[in-house]
């Protein structure tokens, strides 16, 4: 079962937060907002408020007009925010 | 003394700044794009006395009832149902006459005297006075409330005020002698039973009356559109109105809400009435205009779409809209609150402002309605928004590549039948809207319609035996989308090469959906330079018309043409249906642009895959191919022939086929995009249960659902090229890479994750490490 959340910011800076919980061995699409670059995004792997660790790499693809960020090969929960 | 002025200046200042300034930091804190005009539409029921201050305290909470959606418009308008347009037809030119308004519930225009008659009479055989001691009002305590709204809804918003009249063709909202006593050679449509409706260009008889405009009476064999014009003229001027509105499908043709019309009887089209029909009506316009030059027209337009209205009832929207009348094009059709068409609205939206006199349109939403006992909001959409985000899902293109989204928002109408005005629905409605307005359309959805907006106009007028293939595309769509395709972006054939010339990736994630082109055609070239660079297209209905080069690119040929019920044989269902399903279709040439006559041409061809086929008798015919030549850079061009599985059975519209006995062909466009890799599977409890109708727009980078199910237990299943997507607030068990959900009646979510399968993956790390080097 997997399950995609909104949460809370909690954080200077940081205007919106997503998780998506329930991933086993999986991979990972994220289309922030426009505009957001690879410098603005964050993404964690099984980590929480404060946020303090848990950041994992991830890698821009471009398609068309079309961007997108991707994560592969995890388990857990990952969120991400910007 | 001068220190004392300098002082004074100052202080002016000061205050013309704050003034400026201090709205302007409020202003700050709205969110989404403001509507360049909001339109709240009422009768004048809600003035139940007719008392200064009362009207006075009534306008007031008209305006603050809307007032935080108000907000998001740069123009606020206040359009009056009045009675039913016969007060313009009527006006003497004084301030003094008696005005018949809309004070009833039902239609005032039958045998039966309002109020008389048993219990047992409907509204639309008998009508009531909405509360027994409604006001009498005249000419000139019209033009004192017209003068209230703009007074008291400057107050509640501090924006200017615009008024609007309203004529409607029919009999539905108040008495006229004009229409069915004095003047009934003017009736034309029978959209309320026979010659009940206005032909806008229609003559009248001379009669020997005084008009404001004609105060030694109209002259015998006047246009109609000259007499309303100059009427028109007199009515606006003298009371205070901005604009005027054209009802129910008025200077649209002569049937604004059937299948048939003057061209189309739902038997053959006649068209050799075609050109002279469609002259008349435009020439209602121009008539319209040398009397009633500058006063802007809004309209309502029909309950159908571009194609379907061409071909029935010669309605030439293109010569109107190139016109220069100063024209707004009509909204989407209210219908289907009332018959659960969301295609049919969808499609017709579409159609209608694939083209624009201008960058303007409206979107228009039914919350009350003030004459037939019912308040969609309350009691028709059961308080669910799907007709308000499903329609604000749609955008349009232009031929620069920028999106278009509605730039009026109308309601339809603050008043209800008994002239009340519960804030529970602006109370409710508005979130919605707002919140459909944050999730605007900002890019091309996964799927684009290419509209032939000029083709259609030329075919029309140039040849001789296409109006089946104009009246069959628009119809075909509005089936396709009723059985779940979410088709929600716009563009005509016309814009799309401008629109790939300044944007080339625009539509590298969409798939364009259209007819096929015509031989030798700029488009027909647009479309196959989009497939061969990478492009995926969808070619359905008829290939009659095109080049050679076209027809070998997709491998088709013609044979002789079938007609009627044949064998299905179709590799593409992947809906999941408990019982039988049928695996015969009926192909009707009169609804399916002509006789079903189409072959791969090379089945050997090793870039060519068979998807589905008819059989009757010993007659074969393909139904479906996918086409995916090695050249083409990654593009693929899916062919559906489709038939329109509706028919002409003497109601309204088409009536769709029993799907327990014949399959809806046009629920396989649906299920095609599974070759583009985009699955959409349905599953349900039988055959007969409705499809969810859906949308998808990209807002802001995300893909943006929203859904209209009218069976909740439908489960849907997605699956995209880029993975399945996920909806946010939800779970899902994800099965054999798809995302699962089973959805209440309306919803609308945001998806901005979307998960690739380990295959999958592979795949796109190769895509990747092939970006890189």
């Amino acid at each position: 079962m997997v399950s995609f959340k909104e949460l809370h910011s909690g954080q200077k800076g940081i205007s919106k937060r997503y998780s998506v919980s329930g991933l086993k061995n999986g991979s990972l699409r994220i289309y922030p907002s426009d505009g957001v670059t690879a410098e603005e995004l964050n993404v964690y792997l099984n980590s929480r408020y404060p946020w303090n660790t848990g950041e994992i790499p991830f890698t821009e693809v471009k398609n068309g007009n079309e961007r997108y960020f991707e994560i592969k090969d995890v388990s857990g929960t990952v969120a991400f925010s910007w | 003394m001068r220190k004392g002025n300098i002082t004074i200046r100052n202080f002016w200042l000061v205050l013309l700044l704050a003034l400026v300034c201090v709205p302007g930091l409020a202003q700050d804190n709205l969110k989404g794009k403001n509507f360049q005009s909001i339109t709240l539409e009422s009768s004048l029921k809600p003035f139940k006395k007719k008392d200064k201050a009362y009207i006075r305290a009534v306008a007031h909470e008209m305006f603050t009832q809307w007032h935080s959606l108000l907000r998001h418009a740069d123009t606020v308008s206040m359009m009056l149902w009045t009675s039913d347009g016969s007060e313009i037809l009527d006006y003497k030119g004084t301030m003094d006459q008696p005005l018949e308004w809309a004070k009833y519930m039902g239609n005032p225009n039958t045998d039966h005297e309002v109020g008389s008659g048993p219990e047992s009479l409907s509204l639309h055989q008998r009508a009531y006075v909405y509360r027994d001691d409604a006001p009498d009002f005249t000419y000139g305590d019209l033009a004192f409330i017209v003068k209230v709204l703009k007074e008291e809804g400057r107050k509640v918003t501090g924006k200017p005020i615009k008024v609007g009249a309203t004529f409607d063709p029919g009999p539905e909202f108040a008495k006229s002698p004009f229409k069915y006593e004095k003047h009934p050679e003017i009736l034309g449509g029978n959209a309320m039973g026979h010659k009940t409706f206005v032909s806008s260009y229609s003559l009248l008889n001379g009669d020997s009356e005084s008009y404001a405009g004609f105060p030694d009476g109209i002259p015998d064999q006047t246009p109609f559109g000259t007499f309303f014009g100059r009427q028109s003229q007199h009515f606006l001027d003298d009371l205070g109105f901005d604009y005027i509105w054209l009802s129910n499908g008025f200077g649209f043709g002569a049937e604004g809400w059937s299948a048939t019309g003057a061209i189309f009887s739902g038997e053959n089209f006649a068209q050799e009435k075609l050109a002279s029909s469609a002259d008349k009506v435009v020439g209602f316009w121009k008539l319209f205009r040398e009397e009633c030059p500058d006063y802007p027209i809004q309209t309502r337009g029909t309950n159908l779409s571009v194609g379907a209205d061409l071909a029935r009832d010669a309605v030439d929207l293109r010569n109107i809209y190139k016109g220069g009348f100063n024209m707004l094009p009509p909204p989407n059709s209210p219908w289907a609150a009332l018959d659960g068409d969301f295609g049919l609205e969808l499609a017709g939206y579409m159609s209608r402002m694939a083209m624009l006199p201008d960058n303007r349109f409206p979107f228009r939403y039914y919350t009350h309605d003030p004459w037939w006992i019912n308040s969609p909001w309350l009691d028709r959409y059961g308080r669910e928004p799907h007709d308000i985000y499903l329609p604000l899902a749609v955008a349009r293109i232009d031929e620069e590549g920028k999106i278009g989204v509605p730039t009026h928002l109308n309601f339809l109408t603050i008043d209800d039948t008994y002239g009340n005005m519960p804030t529970q629905v602006p109370d409710e409605v508005m979130p919605h809207i707002l919140k459909a307005r944050y999730d605007m359309p900002t890019a091309p959805g996964p799927l684009v319609w290419v509209y032939p907006f000029d083709e259609y106009h030329d075919w029309a007028r140039d040849y001789t035996d296409r109006l089946p293939e104009i009246y069959y595309g628009d119809w075909f769509m509005r089936q396709a989308i009723n059985s779940g395709l979410p088709m929600n972006t716009v563009i005509s054939t016309t814009s799309l090469p401008g629109a790939i010339t300044n944007n080339p990736g625009l539509f590298k994630s969409s798939i364009l959906v259209t007819i096929a082109p015509e031989k030798n055609s700029k488009n027909e070239k647009t479309l196959m330079d989009f497939v061969k660079n990478g492009g995926q297209l969808i070619v359905f209905g008829p290939v009659d018309h095109s080049s050679k080069t076209f027809m070998d690119f997709i491998n088709l040929s013609n044979t002789t043409p079938l007609s009627g019920e044949m064998e299905l044989r179709s590799e593409v269902g992947i809906d999941i249906i408990k019982g039988e399903v049928p695996q015969k279709i009926r192909h009707l040439s009169l609804f399916s642009g002509g006789g079903f006559r189409t072959l791969i041409k090379n089945p050997k061809d090793s870039f060519t895959q068979a998807l589905s086929s008819v059989k009757q008798g010993d007659e074969v015919r393909d139904m479906a191919w996918l086409r995916q030549d090695p050249d083409w850079k990654g593009g693929k061009v899916v062919y559906l022939r489709g038939t329109n599985s509706s028919s002409f059975t003497g109601g309204r519209l088409l009536t769709p086929d029993n799907p327990e006995e014949f399959q809806i062909v046009p629920a396989m466009l649906r299920q095609l995009l599974g070759t583009f890799g985009m699955q959409l599977k349905i599953e349900k409890e039988n055959v007969g249960i409705k499809d969810p109708v859906l949308t998808i727009n990209r807002s802001d980078n995300a893909f943006i659902f929203s859904g209209y199910n009218p069976n909740s237990t439908v489960k849907q299943s997605f699956k995209f090229e880029q993975g399945a997507p996920l909806i946010l607030g939800f779970e899902t068990i994800l099965e054999d890479g798809f995302s699962n959900y089973t959805m209440p009646t309306a919803w609308h979510r945001e998806c901005r994750v979307l998960l690739p399968r380990p295959q999958e993956w592979c795949r796109l790390k190769n895509f990747i490490q092939a970006k890189k080097g």
